[in-house]
């Protein structure tokens, strides 16, 4: 039984990372794609790259924090743990599938954030509500922050740029500065998405943290193999109109605000940041970067996401736990 | 694209739905050009003159709320850091709908030259011209509310009506034609009625355009 629970709760782990892979991918070289600073081949081993150094190099920090840190899966016992991994994945996941289908913007952080908290009351495990305060603080702050950064950054560039870069050498130096800060972000996403897929499962004991850190990169790559070059190549190429230096000043305030975050072990959505980045560096050319009808219907789906898939996952354990043999009393140990 | 959760494509999607919910607003005046001339020709085969000049100047005033919906749409368009996607696809649309009304205007002013002294015959033909642009226009009508509703289907059976629509306009041009010459006019109103048969054809034509458009944007969005 408890390696069924455990087949289960890396597959929903999997699934949660390829979304990640297949989604968000495109946030990093899709304008370096768009602005054929780089092929769309080499822009997808580029992300796979970096996305997996993050992964790999910083993963951890937040790793610790969805599996551990919110509701303490590692105290709880052997197959309690594994349940609450096993729940919390799924309905991450299947809130993800279900946004997806429903074509809303959710994000995967705040879906399995919600889910692991939900989890844990259902089983009366002790929430952790200082961390879920300081996680909800910075999912506000994520959007605004990059809005700032990208907002000064933009300005300054824009003013220091043309003083200081010959015309002659302005194309290829401003290439060379989208690539390196697009991957700049991919290695930020990378960093802070991966435990979004197996944070819980190393919580649970199920892998290590670097044995789940590695599961949780190899899963988001096969969403970029499979179907993010895709999201990629339409992102670079019909969406995003940004010019090189706007591009530069986005991604690098992107990936400065998410790493920021990623140090202090929190996991944030990388596409509020993006968003806020991108409204940051727009306000400096007073664009209407942003609908407003458009900016309500994400923000209700933002906050939205938390308490939905924390409902799904509550619900979930509460009957796992009503109709099975598990012992939700006393699963604390 | 419809698939993406990827929060940058949402937003071209978002913005995309936020131009076609334009786009029919553009069509709903457009329409309204569309049945202020039929108005004016029916006004003109009862010889009430008066009612023909005040459906022409619903005509005329029509066209350019036509004009400020197509400017706004343009406008959105062209601003902003993240656009729809199949960002040509909607500039071309949003230029082709108000082609319909252009044209639309363009035979009303025709119409309000004309005075009288035309037969039976070509008076018949330009009511069954005037007719086939109301019913064209009301399918594209249709096959709009049907993309707004994600109806891809119903819009492709609209876009097809619309094509069927255009060719039966494409031969009663040529009848209207014959008729103005069998019906040896004055050069005045042979020439206004010529050019008269050009431009309802010219109204079907474009809506024709524009249901292409649509079928485009349908085959690559769905």
């Amino acid at each position: 039984m408890y390696l069924f629970i455990v087949a289960l709760t890396l597959l929903s782990g999997i699934a949660v990372g390829w979304s990640i892979g297949a989604n968000d991918a495109a946030n990093s070289l899709g304008t370096a794609v768009g602005s054929k600073v780089v092929s769309l081949r080499q822009a997808i081993v580029l992300i796979m790259l970096f996305g997996l150094m993050g992964a790999l190099l910083q993963g951890s920090h937040v790793v610790a924090t969805v599996g551990k840190g919110i509701v303490p899966i590692h105290k709880l016992d052997r197959n309690m743990g594994a349940c609450v991994a096993l729940v919390a994945c799924f309905a991450a996941c299947a809130w993800v599938a279900l946004a997806t289908y429903w074509k809303m913007p959710i994000s995967t952080s705040h879906s399995i954030v919600g889910a692991v908290a939900g989890a844990g009351l259902a089983i009366h495990a002790p929430v952790n509500w200082y961390v879920m305060r300081d996680i909800f603080l910075c999912w506000v702050c994520t959007p605004l922050g990059a809005a700032i950064i990208g907002y000064s950054l933009y300005r300054i560039l824009r003013w220091v740029v043309p003083k200081v870069l010959p015309d002659r050498y302005s194309q290829s130096v401003l290439s060379f500065l989208i690539l390196s800060s697009g991957c700049y972000v991919a290695y930020t996403w990378g960093a802070n998405d991966v435990a979004n897929a197996t944070g819980v499962v190393a919580g649970a004991g199920i892998l290590t943290t670097d044995t789940s850190v590695m599961l949780g990169a190899l899963a988001i790559l096969l969403g970029i193999v499979t179907w993010g070059y895709k999201v990629i190549e339409t992102i670079g190429t019909q969406i995003t109109h940004l010019l090189p230096l706007m591009a530069f000043a986005v991604q690098l305030a992107s990936a400065v605000n998410v790493h920021v975050y990623t140090l202090c072990g929190i996991p944030v959505s990388t596409s509020h940041s993006i968003v806020g980045a991108i409204f940051g560096v727009g306000l400096v050319r007073g664009m209407k970067v942003l609908n407003m009808r458009i900016m309500r219907e994400i923000v209700v789906c933002w906050v939205a996401t938390p308490f939905v898939s924390g409902v799904m996952s509550f619900v979930v354990l509460k009957s796992l736990v009503l109709f099975t043999r598990l012992n939700a009393i006393g699963a604390v140990q | 694209m419809k698939e993406i959760r990827n929060i940058l494509g949402w937003m071209g999607m978002a913005e995309a739905r936020s131009i076609l919910e334009d786009a029919c607003k553009h069509v709903d005046e457009v329409s309204r050009t569309v049945m202020a001339l039929a108005e004016a020709v029916s006004a003109f085969i009862k010889g009430d003159i008066n009612g023909k000049i005040v459906a022409i100047e619903n005509v005329r005033q029509s066209e350019h709320q036509a004009d400020t919906i197509r400017a706004r749409i343009l406008d959105q368009l062209s601003e902003g850091l993240l656009l729809p996607t199949e960002h040509a696809e909607w500039i071309k649309l949003a230029k082709n709908i108000d082609k319909i009304s252009d044209w639309t205007n363009s035979a009303a002013r025709l119409l309000g030259f004309i005075e009288g002294g035309l037969t039976e015959n070509v008076l018949k033909n330009m009511s069954r011209s005037t007719e086939l642009i109301v019913e064209s226009v009301k399918a594209l009508g249709a096959a709009i509310q049907a993309m707004t509703k994600d109806d891809f289907t119903a819009a492709l059976v609209a876009c097809d009506n619309i094509d069927r629509l255009e060719h039966e306009a494409d031969d009663q041009k040529k009848a209207m034609i014959e008729a103005v010459i069998r019906a040896k006019l004055e050069p005045t109103n042979l020439l206004l009625c010529y050019n008269l048969a050009e431009a309802l054809e010219g109204v079907t034509d474009k809506i024709g355009s524009v249901g292409d458009l649509i079928k485009t944007l349908v085959i690559k969005t769905r």
